[in-house]
């Protein structure tokens, strides 16, 4: 039995305070680590479909494919520097990562039924955008955090 | 007569380190066990042993995995062990509201 439950419990409750500030500070380098991983599969994502609209499989089929293989090295490269890097994965970040990856790679999937229709640079550039969207608004947020 | 909320407070808790680890914990999703060990300014063998502890009591789940060659621990709290921490706390909390 203690003989002074109260000073205890004060020294309990500061220690835990106090560490919890320690790990938040971690958490925040966590956070920007996924938050950075996220925005670089966004971009991949988008610049992927908008080059490929240049190199389409019917007009440069070996172009094409070297495109996809080098798209799946920077996105390869990104999972492999995030996986070294990180030390932390911070609260309730976890099914924003999720969410976003989902929506852009639907996105994506949804885009290329247009990939072989001629339109503007603009318009290919717009639909790029639209396809990274998710996953840099999500990753903005998590190293905003 | 209503129980004091002493006894409501934890025995596993009641080691400092213990307690320290249990929080940091809390705070996130997961975390790899250098960092942990950085943070509570422990040594590997210290922290090794009362994260088996409470891996024993459930309070935390331990993955081991690799990160190329090298093996890499993770650590996170299970819904069990944020039970327990938050009746451990709401306790400490009621018995220095008496004072």
């Amino acid at each position: 039995m203690r003989d002074n439950p109260g000073v205890d419990g004060e020294e309990q409750l500061a220690a835990i305070e106090r560490i919890q500030q320690r790990m938040a500070i971690t958490s925040r380098s966590g956070a920007r680590q996924l938050g950075a991983l996220c925005i670089l599969l966004g971009i991949a994502l988008g610049a992927l479909h908008v080059l490929l609209h240049f190199f389409t499989p019917s007009e440069n089929l070996p172009g094409f494919f070297v495109l996809c293989a080098f798209a799946a090295l920077v996105i390869l490269a990104a999972i492999l520097w995030y996986q070294k890097a990180h030390r932390v994965l911070p609260r309730g970040l976890v099914r924003p990562y999720f969410w976003s990856l989902s929506a852009s790679l639907l996105l994506y999937c949804a885009a290329l039924a247009l990939i072989e229709i001629a339109m503007t640079g603009i318009l290919t550039g717009l639909i790029g955008l639209v396809v990274a969207l998710p996953l840099i608004l999500a990753g903005w947020w998590m190293a905003a955090r | 007569m209503s129980e004091h909320p002493r006894a409501r407070m934890n025995s596993d808790f009641t080691n400092p380190i213990r307690l320290s680890l249990v929080a940091a914990v809390q705070a996130v999703d997961e975390v790899d066990f250098k960092t942990l060990r950085d943070i509570l300014e422990v040594s590997d063998s210290v922290l090794s042993r009362h994260l088996s502890a409470l891996e024993e009591k459930q309070y935390l789940a331990i993955r081991k995995g690799f990160v190329g060659k090298r093996p890499r621990t993770w650590i996170k709290l299970t819904e069990q062990g944020r039970s327990a921490l938050a009746e451990h706390v709401q306790a400490l909390r009621e018995v220095t509201s008496r004072l």
